[in-house]
């Protein structure tokens, strides 16, 4: 089994970073509360982490600049220019915190950063991800994070870590009563040891938000080591079409 | 009009041999680890017979490639005869085309860290020599067809045991096996 290590940290890290962004920008937007530098450093911090545990994925990784050859039919090539971009763009919002005019193209980028993560990794080759699935859970889990350790309010950090896994629990409910190769992936989610102790950490997570008023660095680290093992099995139980060729579908 | 090449693949004259895998792994001087062509059984779902058939599945060299939208750095092309070419001189090894690939085409190259695939063998038709796989194959059941002129009313583009994807439209046709014929003494 490939566990894809390397895309695991890339994408919950670099969820992190755009979920800081989005919590940053908000607050300095409509919070009235002041945003530190050591604030967008932070999601620097962990989006640049992200980025440097993508490289191990290549067979190549000095040769990584010419991923960005194929802009005009790669997903893969666009995730690398707008990741360029979301790293300059905190890279200016930490020269100018507290700073809407910075703080805003910075959270800008990171949504688009993620709808164009969320197209990537739904290849056509894993019918039960290619559709709004990754998008969805990718979505989510920058919220949860970007709140959990940007210390948000309690009220919406409760609705997304609720989403989040109730989103967990159905879509492999939904995939149960799908094709052979949906079944096959539920099948394997269900096995799949880091995806339910990725929810009971999801699930201490929200617990922890139901008695604190505010996102605490305990509930973080709980939500990031959930959001890793739930991406092991995003990656590593996610059944492609080729693995049945010459049996049903 | 140009050609658009194709593999004929007849399931009812394959006998599982695998000449068409060793072949290929011959001709282009593959890793020991490495097929570009794989010979896959039929499940006992799809064809109840003790008798076996098999698909023998390379690139379907698809009119829509996926392995070429996903690749970032541009490293597939596409021939105007149909053919999907990589070049793996410009390959980064990211395995994107791996992923995207429903038929598992693409395969990674452990020893050189990037992806490779079959290539329908296009130095050796531009010297007007027929495939590795299909000079090899010992009964016919591995043709090479032009889908611009060829038609036959018997040959059916996704047979099953094979995922339809109509978006790609792979260029591989097969001829579906027939039922074992008993013989009585």
């Amino acid at each position: 089994m490939n566990y894809e290590f390397p895309l695991v940290f890339f994408t919950v890290l670099t969820q992190l970073g755009i979920g800081l962004a989005l919590v940053g920008a908000w607050k300095t937007c409509f919070g009235g509360s002041l945003i530190t530098r050591r604030f967008w450093l932070t999601a620097l911090a962990a989006t640049l982490a992200g980025l440097v545990a993508s490289l191990f994925h290549l067979g190549d990784p000095l040769r990584a600049a010419t991923a960005l050859n194929g802009l005009g039919h790669s997903w893969l090539s666009r995730e690398g220019l707008v990741f360029g971009l979301f790293v300059l763009l905190l890279l200016l919002a930490a020269l100018r915190p507290g700073r809407a005019a910075a703080a805003l193209p910075a959270a800008l980028a990171g949504l688009a950063a993620l709808v164009v993560q969320g197209f990537t990794y739904a290849p056509v080759s894993m019918p039960a991800i290619s559709n709004g699935f990754p998008l969805l859970l990718f979505v989510l889990t920058a919220l949860a994070l970007g709140m959990s350790f940007g210390a948000a309010a309690a009220g919406p950090q409760r609705l997304t870590l609720s989403l989040l896994l109730v989103v967990l629990l159905i879509v492999p409910c939904l995939w149960a009563s799908g094709s052979a190769i949906m079944q096959d992936t539920a099948a394997l989610w269900r096995q799949s040891a880091g995806f339910w102790a990725g929810l009971v950490l999801t699930a201490a997570a929200l617990v922890l938000s139901l008695v604190r008023r505010q996102g605490t660095r305990a509930q973080g680290v709980l939500l990031l080591c959930g959001a890793l093992l739930v991406r092991v099995a995003f990656f590593s139980a996610t059944v492609h079409t080729a693995s049945r060729l010459g049996m049903p579908y | 009009m140009s050609k658009r090449y194709a593999f004929l693949m007849d399931m009812d004259k394959c006998i599982g041999c695998r000449g068409c895998g060793m072949a290929c792994k011959n001709f282009n001087q593959l890793e020991p680890d490495m097929v570009w062509r794989q010979v896959y059984p039929l499940d006992e779902r799809i064809y109840p017979h003790r008798d076996r058939a098999f698909l023998s599945l390379a690139c379907n060299h698809c009119d829509d490639p996926a392995c070429l939208a996903a690749c970032p750095t541009g490293s597939y092309t596409k021939r105007p005869d149909g053919i999907v070419v990589h070049h793996q001189e410009t390959c980064i090894g990211c395995t994107n085309c791996i992923r995207s690939c429903p038929y598992g085409a693409p395969r990674f190259n452990k020893a050189e860290k990037h992806a490779e695939k079959c290539s329908l063998c296009h130095e050796r038709l531009d010297a007007g020599l027929l495939p590795a796989c299909v000079q090899a194959c010992p009964t016919g059941a591995l043709t090479l067809v032009d889908l611009n002129t060829f038609h036959d009313d018997n040959a059916v583009q996704y047979p099953a045991g094979f995922p339809a994807m109509p978006r790609l439209n792979p260029s591989t046709r097969f001829i579906l096996p027939r039922m074992p014929r008993l013989l009585r003494g």
